[in-house]
């Protein structure tokens, strides 16, 4: 464990979280920024705090609201901290988390809220990939080949990995069905209600082999938000503290190669950030209860699981089943709100809501006593970002 | 302006690392950067040497030859000038220059178009992990090619892989 000073662990909490409702792509009735405040209301609201003690903001991925309009709209006294992480997508999820805890430990600000939100209606979705008819730059390298979108970028990876280590398809459904069966327990979630079958996934069209349809993201509208602030004031605030054991960013060698040039290719881009991730939070994958671990396609997850040391690539098929990924008893609960795939694609902050709420207790998918909550942000993309969680301090 | 299958390809003269590679295909020649410091080829092309950040470079025409390393067959069109073109095959080439240098994992790999003696998709059932390829190019106009691969008829160096679909 690294126990000097240079680490934040122990020393921040998730205090309060909240979402709006989460809507199919498009259906969002209210406009993107007033969701935002909606969802940060209502984590104040559920932290027990006044509005105004909010004094800072962390997102990710080009977020439009910014946090000079927020504090604006909603009368904040002063705003301590305005952060932006840089690159990634939906990599960047646990990495507005880190942020906001190192703000705190530094003394910067004391009660950040980390957000997202997103009405795709109003501008426009995100996953659809460039249909733009010019190739400038380094674009010259992909798209005239007709790569253009996240999922034809990502399959040549994981169809690499597969042949690599004999993946077969029957472990990236796994992935899906967990999902989809969680969210049947979860009335958030937009696939509440329809169920997933082994047949129903495998009848469904391919994307781009290996995604079938189950095996991508959604694509939703909705907002949602988590209120950080020190150890110490978490404790004395309405709800169980969600500790912050450490929070990590990064990339590995080269991986922004637009043209896909990394020398390691087969990756999900966690092998350097993962083990700084466990030793900053004193911790091994043993030792994890439940896990959340970003699905932009489900091969990503896969390959993401077993950079974080869950399994040793040779291995995946005989981790990767539905029995194994299911709350409560499976062996490593997967995504246990359903996630990208079936709660909500809210950008991957419904995964760290959802980390937070097994440590609270409060799940709709629960994890007997769990304690220790792990999650994964952004497989595959460059930078990536890992959130852990606990309920007691050790 | 330079076009591919209805696509501007559009690379400002003042972006020499992008259209010098296209400029090389347009005369038939795949060119890859050789740092002059140390040595060593590198892809995709760009300013900095990422073996010993040196900015002075130099190109130089590669044999165009190479093994699949990875392939995708797209079924649907993201850019509406390639609903045509579908199913089609793109595949990641690993050069046989450098390979497992500077390191074992190292290669000049090329993501690219796998096309048949007309120029147009090569057949699903014909692209494996493993096939032997080599270039050849496409005229975007304006002097600029596009490097695309075929399949060549030399004896793949391991089995070859197919997705099992």
């Amino acid at each position: 464990m690294a126990t000097d000073e240079r680490t934040i662990r122990g020393k921040v909490a998730i205090a309060g979280l909240a979402e709006t409702t989460y809507y199919k792509r498009g259906q969002a009735t209210d406009p993107e920024f007033k969701m935002a405040l909606q969802a940060i209301i209502a984590a104040a609201g559920d932290a027990g705090i006044d509005v105004t003690e909010i004094d800072g903001f962390a997102s990710y991925s080009n977020d439009r609201n910014d946090p000079v309009r927020l504090a604006t709209a909603l009368g904040l006294p002063q705003l301590k901290l305005s952060n932006m992480f840089w690159g990634g997508g939906g990599g960047g999820g646990s990495g507005a988390v880190a942020n906001a805890a190192a703000a705190i430990v530094a003394g910067y600000a004391d009660t950040v809220v980390v957000y997202r939100s997103l009405a795709q209606g109003q501008f426009g979705r995100f996953g659809q990939g460039s249909g733009a008819n010019v190739a400038r730059g380094a674009g010259a390298f992909t798209s005239p080949y007709g790569l253009m979108s996240p999922a034809q970028s990502f399959a040549m990876r994981v169809r690499r990995f597969m042949h690599d280590h004999g993946t077969e398809q029957a472990a990236l459904r796994a992935i899906s069905l967990a999902s989809y069966q969680h969210a049947q327990h979860n009335p958030r979630a937009v696939m509440h209600g329809r169920e997933l079958t082994e047949e129903i996934y495998d009848n469904s069209r391919w994307i781009v082999e290996p995604f079938h349809l189950f095996d991508c993201c959604m694509e939703n509208d909705g907002a949602a938000a988590v209120i950080l602030t020190s150890a110490e004031r978490a404790r004395d605030l309405k709800q169980t503290p969600a500790y912050v054991l450490a929070a990590m960013q990064g990339s590995d060698y080269r991986q922004g190669a637009t043209a896909h040039n990394a020398p390691d290719y087969a990756t999900s881009n966690f092998k350097t950030v993962a083990p700084r991730l466990y030793e900053h939070a004193g911790i091994t994958p043993g030792d994890v209860d439940v896990l959340q671990s970003y699905e932009n396609f489900t091969g990503g997850v896969l390959m993401s699981i077993v950079e974080h040391g869950f399994c040793e690539p040779d291995e995946a098929n005989e981790l990767f089943t539905l029995e194994h990924l299911s709350a409560p008893d499976g062996k490593l609960p997967l995504n246990t709100s359903g996630g990208n795939l079936a709660e909500c694609y809210m950008h991957g902050l419904e995964l760290i809501i959802e980390a937070a709420r097994q440590v609270r207790g409060e799940s709709t998918s629960q994890v007997h006593d769990a304690n220790i909550s792990m999650v994964g942000s952004g497989p595959m993309v460059q930078p990536v970002s890992d959130l852990v969680l606990a309920r007691d301090l050790g | 302006m330079a076009e591919y299958l209805g696509l501007t390809v559009d690379i400002p003269a003042n972006d020499p690392d992008h259209i010098e590679y296209l400029q090389g295909a347009g005369e038939g020649r795949l060119v890859l950067q050789r740092c002059s410091d140390c040595n060593l080829l590198r892809y995709p092309p760009g300013p900095a040497c990422p073996y010993c950040q040196s900015l002075e470079r130099e190109w130089e025409e590669v044999s165009g030859r190479g093994t699949i390393y990875s392939y995708e067959i797209v079924t649907q069109a993201i850019n509406p000038a390639y609903r045509e073109l579908v199913p089609y095959a793109v595949v990641l080439v690993e050069l046989d220059e450098q390979r497992g240098v500077p390191d074992e994992h190292e290669a000049l790999r090329v993501i690219s178009s796998l096309v048949d003696g007309d120029g147009a998709p090569e057949a699903e059932e014909n692209v494996a992990i493993g096939a032997r390829v080599e270039a050849e190019f496409a005229d975007l106009g304006d002097g600029l090619g596009l490097p695309r691969f075929r399949l060549s008829d030399e004896t793949p160096e391991h089995e070859l892989w197919q997705f099992p679909s």
